[in-house]
């Protein structure tokens, strides 16, 4: 899975928050916010390939969790970025 | 050619008209705007009339609908932008074409053959698109909102066309003593010094206030209609959400949309922005009034 062109992390007051931009993205009126630990995956894997498995890897390396709870949550992120047309 | 300069919100501009049209008949809202004063430029307007074809290749971005009247954008092959205003309504006329470079700095606006009522909507549109997407880059917002001043601080009120910005506007001047209007549509916001301001405009809808005046800002407010009077304040997502689809903005354009989401994310580190539903009635304004104005005694 990869982020899609377009979409940027911004900082809105401490808030973590992705806007969409460019041409491709003018029907996209959502604006996305992100928990600490989503936001700090998002700056990880932004431009670059990725799947569960890296996902729940960095949150191990970041975060005192176990591998299967990370994988479990790697997995959600997945999913919600899917379905937020953030990430395919 | 004659040459006229403005200062609209402390940014200098420059129209230059040919000598067949005077400046105070084609664009009577810039009027009180006009400035002998030297600096800076943000942009200038080249203006003339007939529309000649574009030789240039020009890539389509899309055709939008701005206030009922449609325009269509281009991309120039060396980055800049070429936009056709037509008159409102669906199937209407061209009324101008502008073209402008990639940082909306040097603007050329071709008027088509016509009445002065039509030269003059399409080159008010074509003026406020170079200021929007010229100052973007400078913590500078256009922002589609009624503004009314009370106690010294501008109170704005945004919603989609239609909602109620004009009459809530209109029923704190009737309602709470000391209120005059700054602005009705397109007021600007910037931020100069770490303090949000907002300043008249030449663009203001259908209500002709046209105001080269300012005040700092008291409260930003979003309005929905509702059965019950109530305000409460949004959070900074609520709020930034809330913002963003009311700034004149080019999503496809970095340095615009960079420029008008980090003005925004400025803005509300300094004032707050609230949500009100509201009723067109005399309480409504007071509820509001209520829970927004900055206590003036207090800052004394």
């Amino acid at each position: 899975m990869k982020i899609y062109e377009g979409f940027e992390l911004m900082d809105v007051c401490g808030e973590a928050v992705v806007v969409a931009h460019g041409k491709q993205n003018i029907d996209f009126s959502k604006i996305i916010s992100l928990n600490e630990s989503a936001a700090y995956l998002w700056r990880n894997v932004i431009g670059k390939e990725f799947d569960a498995a890296l996902l729940a890897k960095l949150l191990t390396e970041e975060y005192e969790v176990d591998e299967a709870t990370a994988l479990a949550d790697a997995q959600k992120v997945l999913t919600d970025w899917h379905a937020a047309g953030l990430a395919g | 050619m004659s040459t006229y300069t403005y200062m609209v919100a402390k940014h200098r501009l420059k129209v230059v008209l040919p000598d067949t049209i005077v400046a105070n008949h084609i664009i009577p809202s810039f009027s009180p705007f006009a400035s002998e004063e030297e600096g800076k430029l943000l942009f200038t307007m080249n203006v003339r009339v007939g529309v000649e074809k574009i030789e240039e290749s020009l890539t389509e971005i899309g055709q939008f609908d701005c206030g009922g009247a449609n325009h269509g954008v281009y991309h120039t092959s060396e980055g800049g932008y070429v936009f056709e205003i037509y008159l409102p309504g669906e199937g209407s006329p061209l009324a101008c074409v502008m073209r402008a470079n990639p940082d909306f700095s040097a603007c050329e606006a071709m008027l088509a053959e016509g009445e002065l009522v039509q030269q003059n909507f399409g080159l008010n549109n074509a003026l406020m698109m170079a200021y929007a997407f010229a100052a973007a880059e400078h913590d500078t917002l256009l922002i589609h909102a009624s503004v009314i001043r009370n106690g010294g601080y501008g109170y704005l009120f945004t919603a989609p066309s239609g909602t109620g910005k004009s009459t809530h506007t209109h029923l704190w001047y009737v309602n709470i003593p000391g209120c005059d209007l700054m602005n009705d549509d397109n007021p600007i916001v910037r931020i100069i010094d770490d303090e949000a301001i907002v300043f008249g405009s030449p663009w203001s809808g259908k209500t002709p206030c046209y105001r080269n005046i300012s005040a700092p800002i008291g409260a930003i407010t979003r309005i929905e209609q509702r059965p019950e009077n109530s305000v409460r304040k949004m959070t900074t997502i609520e709020a930034f959400a809330a913002l963003l689809p009311a700034v004149s903005s080019m999503k496809w354009d970095q340095r615009v949309y960079r420029g008008v989401c980090s003005s925004i994310s400025h803005l509300l580190r300094l004032r707050p922005v609230f949500w009100l539903g509201c009723r067109p009635d005399a309480e409504a304004a007071h509820v509001c009034y209520d829970a927004i104005h900055v206590d003036t005694a207090a800052d004394k």
